[in-house]
């Protein structure tokens, strides 16, 4: 008896905690809707289903994430705002949410509604739940609503990285995804130096790996900072390899090694960069240059905020990067040390060809439709108003942000195209040339000011005039466009589950093998590395990459 | 509600012996037999994993019950409340700090560069040490460190044991002409044992988990020979991408040594101390 009490007691209290929860997160979807109008639309929904007269909107449910700093105006939620209000009057969809969460939470909550099989219709993918939702057929051939509904303009942002994203959705010749086309030659690295270091020290400017072995020499040995003590290193490392701040990949692709898939010359196979003779090479440097002390006898141990540590404390000479490193990376070194100045480099060759920049060629996520959906052109009209209204003729400031409220981030089926910020920048430079602004979109008007405000004297907005202004790290990033010279990982397709699962081992060894020979064993232990990769599942890897090359090689 | 929420869905580890694709769900999903523990066993570094992860806990839990012990038969022998309980307080502190913060100190503390402990074996004449960089110093460190934050913990559980010690046995000890030692020796400690032996019995269960939180946030590369761990090992092959399967097998597979372990431990305590749950 006292048993069974307990237990009812306890049954009731969860009861209780689950209602609590429950409304806690309605309340959370910033929400406050309007009982009305939560209904309203569901009878509609209904009715179009059995009747579908034409005038009526379709109801298209949707799982909505909900990204961080997303703010709304009173009564209104991911479910109920600006976007779901102008798809509903120019695309006549009715938005209903099957359900929001936090951005964090949201690829845990859909693998959960995945296994269940309780889809809604139309959500947004990683690549490794594309490849399972493809394996078990629950996705909708998009192949023809794509090419009745697709307008030109919301096409050619989707194939502004090459077709590469279109490409990857497209199985056996269906096209069951679109893909979030996002600017990957963003990530390209370059090479940030201590411009005020070079010119005490009366040092050229890096054009070569050999400047930049002899710059990293005197950084270390010729007390650049001039506090007559031994406490600064060449270039800046940290413990994950192949990250973009602080990674070796810049330093590597100097020597034409890469840690991305790429096409041997002679066999036309696609071949892993980081067991190729050129990574050997690179390591044999950086093996001195950790021997002699101008990389950070520590670096292995490092990580981000360690490193950021030692900029902002200005024991750091050089560090590769990409183009966004001002922001948060460098800023605080400039901050600290009224006289830092930090410039960006094209990266280096070894030798008269000049350095490729490795790039991501995958978008990072896709929008997709379940089998069960009953409307799978909405997802088309959703992108063609998203891209309408941020750059089509339409396009208004209020798309963007209205009256201080991020209305971009409303927008679920979007898409930027491959080079929102390089573009940002030119248009940029040209109003800063021209003194018109009239032609620049409210996004890249906040950043113009932000750069005329650090020209007019405002020196904490370095950060930003560094990356957008005149002498702006996109600068670099236009030059690798113009010149052809971003290299972009030539294995395009989305993992198939023996390479994710053979990659966790591969990786393990890659990176160990790699760090260890930096930190100072044998050079020749790189050739007992690749054996072991070759064995150990790199092989089969490469023959899959291979298979998936044969059949998309144009 | 233990039924729903412990026992049912326990029954989700069939997926260890699945290919898992949580679209097709574990109805769903195809059937491979031992196929994802062959995998796993022909790791090249499995065996190396295994053997870190035992020779880390093992060293780990014979220093957290020794150490401890010590500690708290020092400081009751202290005459100040004052001393005793501010040191108490000041070892327990560690505990409250999580290995994320203590992972940034650690690597400032241990640097050998900059880091104290180094600058103090320089005042010895001793060389630099990378403590978390050199793959035979680095298992050390960690038991060191997991010492250092969990040791103040232990220590006021075995205190809490000596104030159970019944005063009378002490009067009776000094008129029979015992010393400090000899009551310590025949007094005290037998006094703390069924203390000593739940606590050791508790810990033996853990040994499987040599701390996923504090290897993560210490290790690297190069020290993988010595500081990979199962739980990082199954993180990095979670991590980069979501390898149900394989996770859920090294998870078995863990359990079941861990219920070896528990059962022999639960039967030394029962043959030693009499001590029985059921």
């Amino acid at each position: 008896m006292k048993l069974k009490k307990k237990g009812a007691v306890l049954l009731a209290g969860t009861m209780a905690m689950v209602a609590v929860l429950s409304a806690c997160s309605n309340g959370g979807n910033g929400g406050g809707a309007d009982p009305a109008q939560l209904t309203a639309p569901q009878n509609t929904a209904s009715a179009t289903n059995t009747h579908s007269s034409p005038d009526a909107p379709i109801t298209v449910t949707m799982a909505l994430s909900q990204a961080v700093n997303t703010t709304f105006p009173e009564g209104e939620s991911m479910e109920n705002n600006l976007w779901t209000r102008t798809l509903l009057e120019e695309s006549n969809i009715q938005i209903k949410s099957e359900w929001t969460v936090d951005e964090s939470q949201y690829t845990e909550k859909l693998n959960v509604a995945i296994a269940s099989g309780d889809l809604p219709d139309v959500f947004q993918v990683s690549g490794t739940q594309l490849q399972q939702l493809v394996e078990a057929d629950m996705l909708a051939d998009l192949t023809d609503v794509y090419k009745e509904n697709i307008s030109p303009l919301a096409d050619g942002k989707l194939r502004e990285d090459g077709s590469v994203g279109l490409d990857a959705v497209t199985f056996d010749g269906k096209l069951l995804a679109l893909p979030y086309t996002t600017a990957t030659m963003d990530g390209s690295t370059m090479l940030w130096v201590r411009k005020d270091w070079l010119n005490r020290l009366g040092l050229p400017e890096p054009k070569t790996i050999d400047d930049v072995l002899a710059i990293s020499k005197a950084f270390k040995n010729d007390d650049p900072d001039g506090d007559g003590k031994d406490d600064t290193v060449g270039i800046g490392f940290r413990k994950d390899l192949f990250s973009h701040f602080g990674g070796i990949k810049g330093f590597v692709n100097g020597f034409h090694a890469y840690s991305t898939w790429i096409e041997d010359e002679e066999s036309g196979q696609l071949v892993n960069g980081a067991i190729q003779p050129e990574m050997k090479e690179a390591l044999t440097k950086l093996q001195e240059m950790y021997k002699s002390g101008e990389i950070d006898q520590e670096f292995s141990v490092k990580g981000t905020t360690q490193l950021q540590e030692d900029i902002a404390s200005g024991r750091v000479g050089m560090v590769f990067g990409a183009m966004a490193e001002p922001l948060a990376n460098l800023n605080p070194s400039v901050l600290n040390d009224p006289e830092a100045v930090w410039e960006c480099y094209p990266l280096p060759s070894v030798d008269d060809q000049p350095a490729k920049p490795q790039t991501d060629s995958m978008p990072p996520f896709y929008f997709v439709v379940s089998k069960q959906s009953e409307h799978p052109e909405a997802i088309i009209k959703m992108m063609n108003l998203n891209v309408e209204k941020w750059f089509g003729e339409t396009a208004d400031a209020k798309f963007d942000y209205d009256n201080g409220f991020p209305t971009h981030k409303y927008f679920t089926v979007r898409t930027y195209g491959a080079r929102k910020n390089l573009d940002n920048y030119l248009k940029i430079n040209e109003a800063l040339k021209t003194g018109d602004t009239s032609g620049l979109n409210p996004g890249q008007l906040g950043n113009y000011n932000q750069v005329k405000q650090y020209l007019d004297g405002d020196k904490s907005m370095w950060n930003y005039a560094k990356i957008f202004g005149p002498e702006g790290s996109l600068g670099i990033v236009n030059k690798y466009v113009n010149e052809d010279l971003l290299l972009p990982n030539s294995y395009q397709g989305i993992p198939t589950s023996t390479i994710v699962k053979l990659t966790s081992t591969t990786g393990d060894i890659t990176d160990q093998a790699l760090m260890k020979i930096i930190l100072g064993d044998p050079i020749e232990s790189f050739d007992t590395f690749v054996e072991n990769w070759k064995k150990l599942g790199g092989d089969e890897i490469t023959a899959e990459v291979n298979d998936w090359y044969a059949k998309h090689k144009s | 509600m233990l039924l729903i929420y412990h026992y049912i869905p326990t029954f989700g580890f069939v997926i260890a012996f699945q290919h898992f694709i949580p679209a097709k769900g574990i109805t769903g999903s195809e059937w491979v037999g031992w196929e994802n523990f062959s995998y796993l066993i022909k790791l090249p570094n499995f065996y190396n994993v295994i053997w870190n992860t035992f020779y880390i806990s093992i060293m780990k839990v014979a220093a957290g019950l020794v150490f401890p012990i010590v500690i708290a038969l020092l400081l009751n022998e202290l005459r100040s409340r004052f001393v005793k309980r501010s040191v108490q307080t000041l070892i327990y502190l560690p505990h409250f700090m999580s290995w994320i913060i203590l992972g940034g100190i650690m690597i400032d503390i241990l640097s050998p560069t900059r880091g104290i402990i180094n600058q103090l074996l320089a005042v010895f004449g001793i060389e630099p040490l990378f403590f978390l960089g050199s793959p035979d110093m680095f298992p050390y460190v960690l038991v060191g460190s997991d010492l250092w934050k969990d040791f103040g913990f232990s220590t006021i559980v075995y205190l809490a044991a000596l104030t159970g010690i019944n005063p009378n046995l002490y009067e009776a000890a000094v008129i029979d002409g015992a010393n400090r030692w000899k009551q310590t020796v025949y007094i005290t400690l037998p006094g703390m044992a069924p203390v000593i032996i739940l606590m050791a019995t508790l810990s033996l269960g853990q040994i499987l988990n040599a701390g996923f939180e504090q290897v993560f946030n210490l290790y690297n590369p190069a020290v993988y020979e010595t500081g990979d761990i199962i739980d990082t090992l199954v993180y990095r092959m979670g991590l980069v991408q979501a390898q149900y399967s394989l996770a859920t097998a090294v998870g078995l597979f863990k359990s079941f040594v861990s219920l070896i372990l528990i059962s022999f431990s639960y039967m030394l305590a029962y043959r030693f101390a009499n001590y029985r749950i059921f």
